[in-house]
């Protein structure tokens, strides 16, 4: 199986070659294109209960789509927003990403649900974050640009930026500054992410989005 | 007193290191007497003796101890929980101190953590709970604000369905209706009589008779009411059939079909807000909402419908009692949910103890017994016209109108002349 990210960073969609027994998972939905020749097999995202709680609290699809063929051909999968995608090789590790941000990946990688803490949803960046883990490739999308920053001792992220984090990561919401700067400085609540380990952040936030358009029809 | 067998033990982590290619690996980490083994899925191996080991704790699940050498250029970290009891025996106490003051941080962090998820599932079940009683109370706030004629609309758009379920029920391809004024009239005047004591005098009731065995009778939304010719072969006193219409024209007048609509769409509704994506659920709910226009009803609306019946009759100057004779003389056993006034639910025993309390605190006042030929009802279903095309034919192959009586199959006239 061949994939490459096309379009980066404002549009990117992935396109996929399919060899004869290749096979991809993507969220339902995420198919932009495909050949004749590729099948598509609809399923529980991880069984009805638990796709249920990566639905609600994960921000991920109900049902996830699973690409195969028996010779080969051509498949281009996309995320609903304007942004970059990421594609990380997962060596029996894992990596925790933001609600709505997984994409696609192969068949050796789990998907899991993991309780980030009354902080994290506080903070606005929810109480579950899906877990990924296992060995194989992964593909996750942002709003904007991602780029990624390797973490030793403390970094300020700004709440909504923050995509997708190794697990060695520790993370607390906490104020940018004083009370004063942090209100009025417009900054609020930020993200303190502790290393080591790899933090991926999104350029633009949905939030600050929302936010501008509300100021502009008000 | 050191156990072996840590040493034999293998835990699963990962290792961060400059020489591997992406600075991470997740590995298999063993110990031995001098130090850690990490072991990665490619054969590679690293190793950190306890003596330059540093320790730390953090994390995203706040108990990932890290073991990092004193340039920081390689550290080993594990999440297992027996991770720091197998380290502080391997390392011979030499990591003692700093493994106690990590673990009490753990336990701590620990303990924040499930309270915290401990709380949040209790919030989501007070959520989930007030949240399915303020659908209910939604609905039900809802539904006097509806203009009836919705109500109108509604049965007349679930009637033809109704019939079909009806026979369904009953096993038969289609459901006969008796259309004999001789049958229809009587019932009809005394749905009519009782239709001004009820919440709602306004509402005109339409009675239909249909010839189907079950005892029952079921009301349609806006007024459409279908006796089951059953039910009059069942009940004793004319009395205990007024109960029995009194309690469907209860669900009509209390607009229980319009709040069942309610709660569904507000359990859709609630559902599309938490899950989003209800493309698959919409043909559920669809399904959900004709079921509740039709006949599901809830305990609630059967206890309500039992409890208005009662105050209808007394209203009307009819000993409510013979609704606790009727539901008392009912034939036990399995009961279609479906059939309304033979609900298995609520349970029978309970329904007549509610009405039983209720008809104790009802003012005294002195009842008439009804007057309604039943004897003549029955006789005028026996003998009424069935229309030319429900006719059996006859030796010529034709159809032409008879009385009941005569169209039956032979088999059953048989059986009832030898029942006689």
């Amino acid at each position: 199986m061949e994939a490459e990210t096309r379009n980066r960073p404002s549009f990117a969609n992935i396109k996929v070659d399919l060899g004869a027994g290749d096979r991809i998972i993507a969220e339902a939905g995420a198919m932009a294109s495909m050949s004749s020749s590729i099948n598509v097999t609809t399923r529980w995202n991880g069984g009805c209960f638990g796709a249920f709680l990566r639905r609600i609290f994960g921000g991920e699809t109900l049902f996830v789509n699973e690409f195969t063929t028996a010779s080969q051909g051509e498949l281009v999968l996309t995320q609903p927003m304007p942004g970059d995608i990421e594609c990380i090789e997962l060596k029996g590790t894992t990596l925790f990403l933001q609600p709505g941000a997984f994409l696609a990946c192969e068949p050796g990688v789990n998907l899991g649900l993991g309780w980030a803490g009354i902080a994290s949803f506080v903070g606005g960046e929810g109480l579950f974050r899906l877990k990924v883990s296992g060995n194989g490739k992964i593909w996750f999308g942002a709003y904007g640009g991602i780029f990624a920053k390797e973490v030793e001792g403390e970094y300020v992220v700004d709440t909504g930026h923050l995509v997708a984090y190794e697990p060695s990561i520790s993370i607390r919401m906490g104020m940018a500054g004083g009370i004063f700067s942090s209100f009025f400085g417009g900054e609020g609540l930020v993200t303190r992410v502790t290393g080591p380990g790899r933090i991926y952040m999104q350029s633009r936030s949905l939030d600050g989005l929302a936010a501008w358009t509300n100021g502009q029809i008000w | 007193m050191f156990d072996d067998d840590f040493l034999d033990g293998e835990f699963e982590g990962g290792v961060f290191s400059k020489d591997i290619d992406g600075g991470r690996a997740g590995a298999s980490i063993r110990m031995d007497d001098l130090g850690l083994i990490a072991l990665l899925s490619d054969g590679e191996q690293f190793f950190l003796s306890y003596s330059e080991c540093n320790l730390e704790i953090g994390g995203a699940s706040g108990r990932m101890v890290f073991c990092r050498n004193d340039d920081r250029s390689l550290t080993i970290f594990c999440e297992d929980k027996k991770f720091t009891a197998a380290l502080e025996r391997a390392s011979g106490g030499e990591l003692l101190e700093r493994l106690e003051e990590i673990n009490a941080t753990g336990r701590r962090r620990s303990l924040a953590g499930q309270f915290g998820f401990w709380g949040f599932l209790v919030g989501c079940a007070l959520l989930l709970v007030g949240g399915w009683y303020g659908i209910l109370w939604g609905a039900r706030a809802a539904v006097p604000h509806v203009p009836f004629t919705v109500d109108q609309q509604l049965g007349e758009a679930v009637y033809e369905q109704a019939l079909d379920e009806v026979a369904q029920m009953t096993g038969e391809e289609k459901v006969t209706l008796i259309e004999d004024d001789a049958v229809r009239l009587p019932l009809q005047k005394l749905v009519d009589d009782l239709a001004v004591h009820s919440r709602m005098p306004q509402v005109k009731f339409q009675v239909l008779v249909c010839d189907t065995e079950i005892p029952n009778a079921v009301a349609l939304p806006g007024g459409r009411m279908i006796v089951f010719r059953g039910l009059i072969d069942l009940v004793e006193t004319p009395e205990e059939l007024l109960a029995v219409l009194a309690h469907e024209m209860s669900h009509v007048t209390l607009r229980h079909h319009l709040q069942s609509i309610g709660e569904s769409i507000g359990v859709i509704v609630a559902l599309d807000i938490l899950v989003g994506d209800v493309g698959g659920l919409v043909a559920l709910g669809a399904e959900a909402l004709r079921a509740a226009a039709l006949m599901s009803k809830s305990r609630e609306h059967e206890h309500e419908a039992d409890l208005e019946g009662v105050r209808m009759l007394h209203k009307a100057g009819i000993d409510p009692a013979h609704a606790i004779g009727m539901l008392e003389s009912l034939p036990h056993g399995d009961i279609p949910d479906a059939l309304d006034w033979l609900s298995s639910h609520p349970d029978i025993e309970e329904r007549v103890a509610a009405i039983r309390k209720l008809v104790d605190e009802l003012p005294p006042r002195a009842y008439s017994p009804l007057d309604f030929d039943l004897e003549g009802l029955r006789a005028a279903m026996r003998n009424r016209v069935v229309p030319a095309e429900d006719a059996p034919e006859n030796k010529d192959g034709d159809r032409k109108k008879v009385n009941a009586a005569d169209a039956k199959p032979e088999n059953e006239k048989r059986e009832e002349a030898l029942a006689k």
